[in-house]
């Protein structure tokens, strides 16, 4: 009863009301509002899981020498999945400073509401996208390893096949376990081998390159041995220039999923260009490879001079992207600035 | 105002205390632009009074400094913040009342004594019910298609569901403020409704 024996607070003295309003305060945040910023934070840091998960999945299969089956088919895919990987840690952060936020008002709209339900969403969506990135990864080398783990059996199995008394098999099982070896080793190691009956045509067709003729085993002389070594040499020398050749080629490809286009160029002609200029890029590869083996540095020259024609083509399309289809009537393309044809 | 057996109506305060009503209460809320009215004249009431009406609940009015409800949440009385602005301006246009009454509503039989239930705004409620709806419905589906992948994450499934399962939809009640001026001569009491608001039990 306080209230009713005080004075006003035109006397100078503080009032009920004063008082009343004093003791006011917000309504707490409502039950399971936790949960959801629960929720929202674990999508967010899904989010950036996602993303993680993506920058560190292995998309550079061909040729590292332990994929032999399958590599060249699933890369692209892989490639694929693997394009939201900023994006992706990019949300998750933003994702992270939202909840905050949210979470620190301690209100829930609409709006925000909306906004943690997005975050949860999204992060169980980018999540399952890494999953499935993972999952074919995983079934690729899966099916490599098996194959490579079926070479190492087959030395254990020889073995007890001789104890037993089966001579005749042990050999034919070593030989088969070395012939796989091999064929496993070259498929895994390069595309030229793994590249199928059409490189191999390709490779024979090849005009052999002067001074790769075998000479003759009979008239072996001293000259003979050090061409042979120049060849070897050259053969290393060419080795490491395709590797390098090859990291120009995923730089540039690399670079040009990133240029910009402008109208009347869309995303889907720019998609379709840089498909074509990794085909091109394939073809250039596999080329080079045929090129080491039969000492072809010419083949070398051409590759960097269109290399260089298309990283021109970038650079003059980043400078202006409207001037190739103002000028020439086409969209920016790496795979039309090259010379050949490879 | 059936809480203050206030007669059926429109209440008749004596000349003095519609004066002082007028003075304390309408003219400064009338600055303001707000039209607020006189709902009752009546004795002074018992600091906390404790009503069962027929349909069930239980009505509490209590003068701000005894409120039981606001005492078992610590001291406070939980408002809308909108609410809170607007009674803040009508102290600092020079509203004062000599009492502020204030009723609650809660569910169920409650006396001296029981646990008072924590409120919250029933639009916050419903809204975090949709929304904790919809993550766990989408977490509920990633879980499934990586359960279908690895039969596994079972139990952060149970986990999940379990955050909406608790929250049912309950019935809104009504708090309510009112100022009282007193007219010294006779002891009455009019009182003056200064706000009210929906809040929803736990």
């Amino acid at each position: 009863m306080r209230n009713l024996l005080e004075p006003g607070h035109e006397d100078g003295d503080e009032s009920g009301f004063a008082d009343f309003i004093s003791r006011l305060r917000p309504y707490p945040s409502p039950p399971g509002f936790q949960m959801a910023l629960l929720y929202a934070v674990a999508g967010a840091v899904g989010l950036l899981a996602a993303g993680i998960g993506l920058a560190i999945l292995p998309t550079d299969l061909e040729g590292d020498g332990f994929h032999a089956i399958g590599a060249s088919e699933v890369e692209p895919l892989l490639e694929f999945l693997a394009t939201p990987s900023s994006a992706f840690i990019f949300l998750g952060l933003m994702s992270l400073v939202a909840t905050g936020i949210v979470g620190m008002g301690r209100r829930v709209s609409d709006v925000t509401g909306g906004v943690l339900a997005a975050i949860t969403i999204v992060g169980v969506a980018a999540f399952l996208w890494t999953t499935v990135g993972w999952l074919v990864w995983g079934v690729l080398f899966a099916a490599n390893l098996l194959l490579w783990l079926l070479v190492l059996a087959s030395i254990p199995v020889a073995a007890v096949l001789f104890f037993r008394g089966e001579a005749a098999a042990a050999v034919v099982t070593l030989g088969v376990a070395f012939v796989l070896a091999s064929v496993l080793s070259q498929a895994a190691s390069g595309p030229v081998p793994s590249g199928g009956p059409a490189a191999n045509q390709e490779a024979a067709t090849l005009p052999p390159a002067k001074g790769a003729e075998s000479p003759p085993v009979s008239a072996e002389t001293e000259q003979q041995r050090r061409t042979e070594r120049r060849q070897r040499l050259r053969r290393a020398g060419l080795t490491q220039e395709r590797i390098a050749l090859k990291a120009r080629m995923e730089a540039e490809y690399a670079a040009w999923r990133h240029v910009p286009f402008v109208p009347p160029c869309d995303g889907a002609v720019r998609r379709g260009e840089v498909r074509d200029l990794r085909g091109r890029f394939a073809d250039m590869n596999l080329r080079l490879w045929a090129a080491v083996r039969y000492v072809e540095p010419g083949i070398f020259r051409q590759a960097a001079a269109d290399l260089e024609r298309v990283a021109r083509e970038r650079e003059r399309t980043l400078a202006d992207p409207t001037r190739l289809y103002e000028q020439e009537g086409r969209c920016p393309s790496g795979a039309a600035a090259m010379a050949n044809s490879w | 105002m059936e809480l203050l057996a206030q007669p059926a109506g429109r209440p008749k305060p004596t000349p003095a205390l519609a004066r002082r009503v007028e003075r304390q209460v309408l003219a400064p809320a009338r600055r303001l632009g707000e039209e607020l009215s006189l709902v009752a004249v009546t004795e002074p009431p018992p600091p906390v009074s404790i009503m069962h009406p027929p349909q069930g609940g239980t009505w509490i009015a209590a003068y701000h400094d005894s409120d039981p409800v606001a005492l078992a949440r610590g001291g406070y009385l939980h408002a809308p913040e909108a609410e809170i602005e607007r009674l803040t301006r009508l102290y600092e246009a020079g509203v004062d009342p000599n009492a502020i009454l204030i009723g609650h509503q809660l569910p169920g039989h409650w006396r001296p004594g029981d646990p008072v239930p924590p409120a919250y705004l029933p639009g916050e409620t419903a809204t975090v019910n949709r929304v904790l709806a919809a993550q766990a419905g989408a977490v509920g589906v990633g879980l499934g298609l990586l359960r279908a992948a690895f039969k596994a994450g079972a139990v952060i499934g149970t986990t999940a569901a379990a955050g909406t399962a608790a929250l049912g939809a309950v019935a809104l009640l009504d708090p309510f403020v009112l100022g009282g001026v007193r007219e010294p001569k006779t002891g009455l009491i009019g009182w003056v409704m200064l706000g009210g608001w929906d809040e929803e039990p736990a």
